[in-house]
């Protein structure tokens, strides 16, 4: 991993249209700043990995029992 | 039913394009929306391309926490939405087998431009919202 030390108020640039600026720190917590491209996603980590494992749970397997779905049928109903 | 099965014919004008995937299976592009015959409102979120990849996926507005499932501008300027009324929501379901009971991840809605038929996961940020909800909490 590539490490930077950046003051406040100073910037990162990635790529050609990628800037990161470091705004404020206080005890343990930076505040950032992000200019990307509307095209780029960004997410906070953390966030993203847990929608990854939500998502891959919630494939439909082939051992889901009929029942299930039926249960949730007469709920809405 | 329940079990992917193969794939029939999709139609190209029902397949909604994701550019980046979805979190997860960042490499699928394409996916559809199949109705569950005997038990609407579900419907199959499924790949295109990958049989395997299958979600059970409820409209938005079914749920109550709907009105706390607002869309930033920045998500609709990315799929180009102009009309707000050409978009459709869907939650995701997820089966908790020991529990027998589903939960939905009203964090992370699919949100689908009809106009264009472009799609994308968004997180949206209000704390009212989760991604294990009790859907029986919700209908």
């Amino acid at each position: 991993m590539l490490v930077l030390t950046r003051k406040c108020n100073q910037s990162i640039r990635i790529g050609s249209n990628v800037v990161i600026k470091l705004l404020e720190t206080t005890s343990g917590h930076a505040k950032i700043g992000i200019d990307a491209p509307i095209e780029i996603p960004v997410h906070r980590e953390e966030i993203y990995e847990k929608i990854q494992e939500e998502n891959k749970a919630s494939l439909v397997t082939k051992n889901l029992k009929p029942h299930m779905l039926k249960q949730l049928f007469i709920g809405t109903k | 039913m329940l079990a992917t099965k193969e794939l029939p014919d999709v139609a190209e004008q029902q397949v909604v394009v994701f550019k980046y995937g979805i979190p997860g299976f960042e490499d699928v592009k394409e996916f559809y929306l199949e109705d569950i015959e005997e038990y609407p409102p579900f419907k199959m979120f499924q790949a295109k391309e990958y049989e395997d990849i299958a979600m059970i996926v409820i409209n938005a507005q079914l749920l109550s926490s709907y009105e706390y499932m607002k869309i930033p501008s920045a998500e609709l300027r990315k799929l180009d939405i102009k009309d707000p009324n050409n978009v459709e929501m869907y939650v995701i379901l997820r089966a908790n087998q020991e529990e027998q009971q589903f939960t939905a991840n009203t964090k992370a809605p699919i949100i689908i431009n009809l106009s264009n038929m472009r799609g994308n996961q968004v997180i949206l940020d209000s704390n009212q919202l989760s991604s294990q909800n009790r859907l029986d909490t919700l209908l």
